[in-house]
């Protein structure tokens, strides 16, 4: 485990649909935490999609 | 799931669906934002509000149930780490973008304020801020298109050579830059750190 491994967290990330959002979603999501942003429109939905995928390489807990 | 972060039940409703389906909340990023370009001169009244709402109601409000869910007796109740999104705009005084200067300078005070807050109480939480230069994001771009229309400079190409010139690392960001120093202050790396405001702008703001 390294120090800036996340597992066990949960995030929030506000305006994590696009931009600087998403991919702080993204990071966060590789880091192995679990990532809830805020999703409104078809846009959120792929980015949740694939969210989904980053995480999945992540023991879950 | 859908967050408007100006509306309280909203934000009620977020952290409820944090907790109960996502196991918890120990991080949480305060980055939505909004940036409309003008000269003070020509500001318009509407755009100062919508400004002030997402970025400063938004980012308080992100705050208040953070603390209240992250805190002992609160729903998370294990503590954790908050992010605000604040910029370089903070830190120098760049032409075009006042308003936007004033929320995200808002933004710092807002961050420094809770993080002592959070210490006095014992909430266990980290308050910390960033400030990113400019990112060629939809909205980075955009404020670079913007800038070249309000006259500030020839062209939007002019006003990022603006941008790099001041930049010692002699580039813009990328949105990777940004997000690999959230994952930092959110990690276990940063424990120590709390209440800061790190430029994470390749030293355009020093």
């Amino acid at each position: 485990m390294t120090q800036n491994d996340l597992t066990g967290r949960t995030a929030l990330v506000t305006g994590g649909a696009q931009g600087l959002g998403e991919g702080m979603a993204r990071a966060l999501a590789a880091a192995c935490a679990r990532v809830v942003a805020d999703l409104q429109d078809e846009l959120a939905r792929s980015v949740a999609g694939s969210l989904g995928e980053a995480t999945g390489q992540c023991t879950s807990t | 799931m859908h967050l408007d972060v100006t509306e309280e039940s909203r934000w009620e409703a977020a952290v409820t669906t944090a907790v109960k389906e996502y196991g918890g909340l120990d991080i949480l990023v305060n980055n939505a934002g909004v940036e409309i370009t003008s000269l003070i001169t020509e500001v318009d009244p509407k755009d100062i509000h919508t400004m002030l709402d997402v970025n400063i109601l938004g980012t308080a409000l992100g705050l208040r149930h953070g603390l209240r869910t992250m805190r002992p007796g609160g729903a998370g109740g294990k503590g954790g780490s908050i992010i605000n999104i604040s910029s370089v705009a903070a830190t120098i005084a760049f032409p075009g973008i006042p308003i936007y200067s004033a929320t995200k300078s808002a933004v710092d005070r807002l961050t420094r304020v809770s993080a002592v807050e959070a210490g006095k109480f014992g909430y266990g939480v980290r308050v910390n801020c960033i400030y990113p230069g400019l990112v060629p994001t939809a909205m980075g771009a955009g404020l670079a298109n913007d800038m070249a229309e309000l006259g500030l400079f020839g062209s939007a190409e002019e006003a990022v050579g603006a941008v790099v010139e001041l930049t010692p690392s002699g580039r813009l960001g990328e949105v990777a830059d940004m997000a690999d120093v959230v994952v930092f202050l959110a990690s276990n790396a940063s424990r120590f750190v709390n209440g800061v405001g790190l430029p994470v702008d390749g030293g355009m703001g020093m």
